[in-house]
């Protein structure tokens, strides 16, 4: 597949996401997790999903936010107000940036 | 000469603005409007162009202290009373009028009081009181005495003083002088302390007289000044010399002031003028003499009757109105461009800057929102994942410095805000463009069908001019042959 085609699955499929907004805080071992990065972010994702499998990092918190304003909040036991303020914050930054993006064609159109 | 070599002096005349554009319906009304301001019987010159209450009013005053038939019209013998009290240079005929006038006629002594305050004599102008307008009549009558105006002397009425005071160019004529000095002699009466302050005032008054003269030949001066000798003439001066022949101009040094060379320039193109006019009436008299009185008005008559005649007046007016329509058009639309061009050149540059501060804000916040992943350091705090729809993962290392987790998290929310801020300017931005694309592209249509709606005006005008074509030739058939 050609990249513009890659392009316009990933878009097609973003676009059928933006009814909802997902927004998980993981925490653990980072710098092992990330020991095989060498400043190629290529392969970041794989680490961290190998991160999260192998047990260095755990879902401290999930929340997903729907369009119609249904959220749905995960949040592990026990967990530190510091953690929670940094996942709010996550959560803020991704309603921001979607609402910009909605507001941005609402006005537009 | 011709009459139409008569009827080109008057043209060039009216261009000049020396005789009132009576073509234009507005222009007796200006004309009556400014002179009765000028003697007080308006408190503006601003006013319709008709005859409305206030200028009826006025009318009435000024009628009635001229001791004229009081109508509240604007007639032959209005106009010429104010042509005589209030124009520079009225006419040899309406200045016989001066003689005919009584001393207590009232529009008499405020046209009295008006000269002299013209003249740079009486500051208070037509409010001054009896004793200060004798004491500048007076001071009048010493100034021509000090030019040697033949046969005013100490003992000279004010009636013998109008002729001069209402007619600018006996006064001009009278102005004497050698090179640039004006020959000027201060009469015995006056005494040595009074010479200085008589000088003065002789220096004000050639230099009203100068700026009367500069405003009759079309030259910028501000006339409402001269009462209070504050009027500013060197531009005048330095235009009207450049406008002289090469070999009449004196020196850079001598342009900008009044000199006795000026009043010589001015009484040659004056001789020049009275030529021309002489030369005219004589023409004008042989042709009129040259016919049978009684055919001439017969001519004149059936040209006014006919219809051809009529119409074309008729459409040379609607030419005019629409001529002038358009001029104003073009010149409110010509005004309104360059109050718009020199807004956006003096607004550009803050506005430019607003709009590079609105696109560094977006972009900041763009590249926080499109990066895929945060990385700080090697031994990164906390690193997060972004999507394409915004999804977010965050990774926090539990051993890593919280402050600096906390800080790249503000920092996150700010880029959003940033973001969100930057594309709402944007939005705004397109959208204010798209309006203006709109309204140009709306003008232009519109234009266009108006056009359109005009073409069908002209279509209807020509249909009827060709029925009146049509008509008049009936006319003339039924003329030519009264039985058929």
């Amino acid at each position: 597949m050609s990249k513009i085609s890659d392009f316009l699955t990933e878009l097609q499929s973003s676009v059928e996401d933006f009814s909802q907004l997902n927004v998980r805080t993981f925490s653990g071992d980072l710098n092992t997790t990330l020991n095989g990065l060498n400043n190629d972010l290529s392969n970041l994702d794989d680490l961290l999903k190998q991160g999260v499998t192998g047990g260095n990092l755990k879902l401290e918190a999930s929340s997903t936010l729907k369009i119609d304003g249904d959220i749905d909040q995960f949040l592990t036991t026990n967990i530190s107000g510091s953690m929670k303020e940094v996942h709010d914050g996550a959560v803020e930054t991704g309603k921001e940036y979607r609402s910009a993006i909605i507001n941005m064609f609402s006005d537009l159109v | 000469m011709s009459l139409n070599a008569l009827g080109s002096a008057i043209d060039n005349s009216v261009s000049d603005g020396r005789l009132p554009d009576v073509f234009s319906p507005q222009e007796p009304y200006k004309l009556y409007r400014r002179r009765l301001r000028w003697l007080g019987y308006l408190s503006e010159e601003d006013g319709p162009e008709r005859l409305d209450s206030k200028l009826r009013k006025a009318l009435v005053s000024f009628q009635q202290d001229a001791a004229l038939k009081v109508t509240g019209n604007p007639n032959k013998n209005t106009f010429n009373m104010l042509d005589v009290l209030v124009g520079f240079e009225p006419s040899k005929q309406n200045l016989k009028l001066i003689g005919t006038i009584e001393e207590s006629n009232i529009s008499l002594k405020k046209a009295r009081k008006l000269r002299l305050s013209m003249y740079g004599l009486l500051p208070k102008g037509i409010n001054a009181n009896p004793i200060q307008t004798s004491r500048a009549l007076s001071t009048f009558k010493n100034l021509l005495i000090s030019l040697a105006v033949p046969g005013i002397n100490k003992a000279s009425a004010s009636k013998k003083l109008d002729i001069f005071l209402f007619d600018l160019d006996a006064v001009t004529t009278k102005i004497k002088g050698i090179g640039h000095q004006f020959q000027i002699v201060v009469p015995k009466e006056i005494k040595k302390n009074a010479k200085e302050k008589f000088l003065i005032q002789a220096d004000i008054f050639l230099r009203n007289i100068a700026s009367i003269e500069l405003w009759l030949y079309g030259y910028d001066v501000k006339i409402n000044r001269l009462a209070r000798g504050k009027t500013n003439i060197d531009s005048a001066l330095t235009s009207f010399w450049k406008d002289a022949p090469g070999s009449e101009r004196p020196s850079k040094k001598y342009q900008k002031y009044v000199t006795a060379k000026f009043f010589q320039r001015i009484n040659a193109l004056q001789d020049i003028d009275n030529e021309q006019e002489r030369e005219l009436s004589k023409e004008v008299l042989e042709r009129i003499s040259s016919k049978n009185e009684d055919e001439f008005r017969e001519n004149i008559e059936k040209e006014g009757k006919n219809i051809f005649s009529r119409l074309w007046d008729g459409l040379k007016r609607a030419a005019k109105f629409l001529f002038d329509l358009f001029k104003r058009g073009g010149q409110a639309l010509a005004s309104f461009a360059k109050s718009a061009a020199r807004w956006l050149v003096s607004s550009a540059r803050s506005i430019f800057k607003h709009i590079s501060i609105v696109f560094k804000v977006t972009k900041i916040g763009f590249e926080y929102a499109v990066r895929k992943k945060f990385v700080s350091e090697p031994n990164a705090s906390i690193v997060t994942s972004n999507h394409f729809d915004f999804d977010r993962n965050s990774y926090i290392d539990m051993s890593g410095d919280f402050s600096e987790i906390k800080k790249e998290t503000q920092r996150q929310i700010l880029a959003s805000k940033m973001f969100s801020a930057g594309l709402k300017i944007i939005a705004a931005l397109t959208k204010l463009l798209k309006s203006i694309a709109q309204i140009i592209s709306t003008t232009w249509l519109l234009l266009f069908w108006s056009l359109c709606s005009l073409k069908d005006s002209f279509v209807w005008l020509i249909e009827a001019s060709l029925k009146a074509k049509e008509l008049l030739h009936n006319w003339d058939s039924l003329i030519e042959n009264p039985k058929s």
